[in-house]
């Protein structure tokens, strides 16, 4: 069966979990042992599909803030964005939705994207507050997710796939 | 597949491996033609893991990598992490008919930045965590704290109210054991009436229960009787605390009875352990120190309460195992109980610091201490001007002779009109638990450094 190739950056700031949901995604699989990113990690995962199977090549970039030039290069080709934020830090939160200002701008203003707040197994210790989210759902899919358990993972992820 | 001797790689390509002072043996060209089909791999390939890769996989992996990359000219991407473990940087090069992928091994540079960056990040999430800890801590504590001066307030109210009962049912003479029985019957209400209510509430039907109380005995002529009433009502308040605060998770149930030698309360209680904010600062506040359960504590300041009032009380304590139950059954012998005199109290008074002591040395010692600080003091003996005095000014800080029955009931009151500042006491508190309530910390050593120490000025 033949298939497309469709590329994905994860983006957000750093800690938010970006490594934890794709190994969640790709692997099943979950480490509470925080490893940083350096760069960028590549990882692909194979969606089947009745007409055609989707093959997803996912970037997890570095976190940060902001996206650098370094980051920037990464975005190239890119088919798609999943910000992500973490839901305990409401910092991280304006952070994904600022780079994901700086994506659009770098590609193109309708690079599909959803945003996944990660860490819902840590409600409540969440500063992120559902008004906020209600607001940002107006303009962008929003999924709180948690790489722990396996929750709202692989919906977003999805819902990106169907934009792509 | 077979290497090529001599491969021919664009001018660009050589010209970046000059630059990069880099020979082909160190790094890897792995070369595709414009459909990305694999034409030939050059340099170190099992370095990074790509020798034993099939053509096809080869020509996904770097068409996947190099998606959306311009290849008109060198494009770069830094610090890529393949499936495969190995990180690369990696540039594009292409000449008419082939591109070129060139890879070159950063994994020691990588690992390095990883290691920096992996401690930064885990130091500022650490901190982050603390932080909210932290802020957590703050924001209960300062719940704690309203929640605390309101339970405390309540408590002074309560503690307040008999006070007063007491001053002004000794003013008056007698009342018979029927008045007694009624008295004890009415008792009841506010705990029925109130079992779902607020500590305030209840505080509040209390203090209007004693002002009827007062209004029965002031018609009723056997001193006696009155004694004993007025040991009742105030052995009932905080019974009736006690219960209200076990109704807010458990049942509690109290029966009096009474005849012409005793009263008796038996106050039962099942369910789970006192767990309410309420009643768990309650217990925690007036005894800390105590190595027993929130319950049992509850009793024991129930009937040092008693205790207080000068009456003979017997306990006798049934905690059940399991469901939590608990039996109080106190029994106060019908006599005249022993209250302290009121006398007049000393009290020393700058802007900051009130001493409230009969004991010379012991006002003269913290008198000295305060003015070596430069506070100012005089010398006061009215009570009720300076309780007035007290709540137009009140002070940061009131030191007082807790083995001074005049200086407690002084504190006692303030408490009541709502005087929220510290409260120090004199010499070791070896009272009962409500006196204990009344009081933030205690200055055991009546020396310099002793008071500095309980004072909090180092």
């Amino acid at each position: 069966m033949s298939e497309i190739t469709r590329k994905i950056c994860m983006l957000g700031d750093f800690g938010v979990g970006k490594t934890s949901l794709v190994e969640r995604f790709v692997k099943q699989a979950f480490s509470a042992k925080y490893q940083t990113t350096v760069g960028v990690q590549i990882h692909t995962k194979i969606i089947e599909r009745p007409e055609r199977n989707l093959k997803l090549v996912l970037w997890d970039v570095a976190g940060k803030n902001a996206l650098d030039g370094v980051r920037l290069s990464y975005l190239q080709g890119a088919g798609g964005v999943i910000v992500v934020a973490d839901g305990t830090r409401e910092a991280t939160l304006r952070s994904a939705l600022y780079v994901l200002m700086q994506a659009r701008q770098e590609t193109r203003a309708d690079l599909p994207a959803v945003l996944l707040v990660n860490k819902l197994d840590r409600l409540n210790d969440w500063e992120v507050t559902p008004a906020a989210l209600l607001e940002i759902r107006k303009s962008l899919p929003v999924f709180e997710a948690s790489a722990l358990s396996g929750e709202g993972v692989a919906s977003g992820f999805d819902s990106l796939c169907e934009r792509l | 597949m077979k290497l090529p001797t001599t491969p021919k790689l664009p001018n660009t390509l050589l010209n970046s491996l000059d630059e990069l002072r880099l020979k082909l043996e160190e790094c890897c060209v792995v070369e595709f033609d414009a459909s990305w089909q694999l034409i030939a791999r050059h340099g170190n390939v099992s370095r990074f893991a790509l020798h034993d890769l099939a053509d096809a996989d080869l020509s996904q992996l770097f068409q996947a990598l190099c998606m959306g990359l311009p290849r008109t000219r060198g494009a770069e991407l830094k610090h890529v992490g393949l499936p495969n473990g190995v990180t690369v940087d990696l540039r594009l090069y292409s000449s008419k008919l082939s591109v070129f992928v060139l890879l070159v091994d950063v994994r020691e540079e990588v690992e390095k930045a990883r290691n920096w960056q992996q401690n930064a990040q885990e130091t500022e999430l650490l901190s982050y965590e603390k932080s909210r800890e932290l802020r957590k801590t703050r924001t209960r504590g300062q719940t704690l704290k309203s929640q605390n001066i309101e339970l405390r307030r309540n408590l002074w109210l309560a503690h307040a109210a008999h006070d007063l009962l007491l001053i002004q049912l000794t003013a008056h003479v007698g009342a018979d054991q029927t008045a007694l029985l009624e008295l004890l019957s009415h008792a009841r209400e506010p705990l029925q009436k109130h079992k779902a209510g607020s500590l305030s509430e209840l505080i509040d039907m209390l203090r209007l229960c004693v002002a009827d109380r007062i209004d029965i005995a002031a018609r009723n002529p056997q001193q006696s009787a009155l004694h004993s009433t007025l040991r009742a009502t105030s052995a009932l308040l905080p019974l009736l605390v006690f219960a209200h605060a076990r109704n807010l998770n458990a049942n509690a149930s109290l029966n009096l009875s009474a005849d012409a030698h005793a009263l008796r309360a038996e106050l039962t209680t099942s369910g789970s352990d006192l767990n309410s904010v309420e009643s768990a600062l309650l217990w925690e506040r007036l005894l800390p120190d105590r190595d027993l359960s929130k319950s049992e504590m509850a009793l024991l300041l129930t009937a040092d309460r008693l205790d207080d009032f000068g009456g003979r009380t017997t306990r006798s304590f049934n905690a059940g195992a399991g469901n939590g139950e608990l039996k109080l059954t106190l029994s106060l012998p019908l006599e005249k109980p022993v209250i302290p005199e009121q006398t007049r109290v000393q009290i020393a008074v700058g802007a900051l610091f009130w001493v409230l002591s009969q004991r010379d040395e012991q006002l003269f010692a913290v008198r000295q201490f305060i003015q070596k600080r430069g506070f100012q003091m005089q010398q006061h003996f009215d009570t009720e001007a300076m309780l007035k005095r007290l709540i137009a000014h009140p002070p940061q800080v009131i030191i007082a002779d807790a083995s001074d029955a005049a200086a407690v009931k002084f504190v006692f009151r303030a408490r009541a009109e709502g005087y929220v500042g510290r409260t120090l006491s004199l010499g070791s508190l070896n009272a009962s638990a409500g006196i204990k309530a009344v009081f933030d910390a205690q200055c055991v050593q009546l020396s310099e450094a002793g008071i500095a120490e309980a004072l909090g000025l180092g």
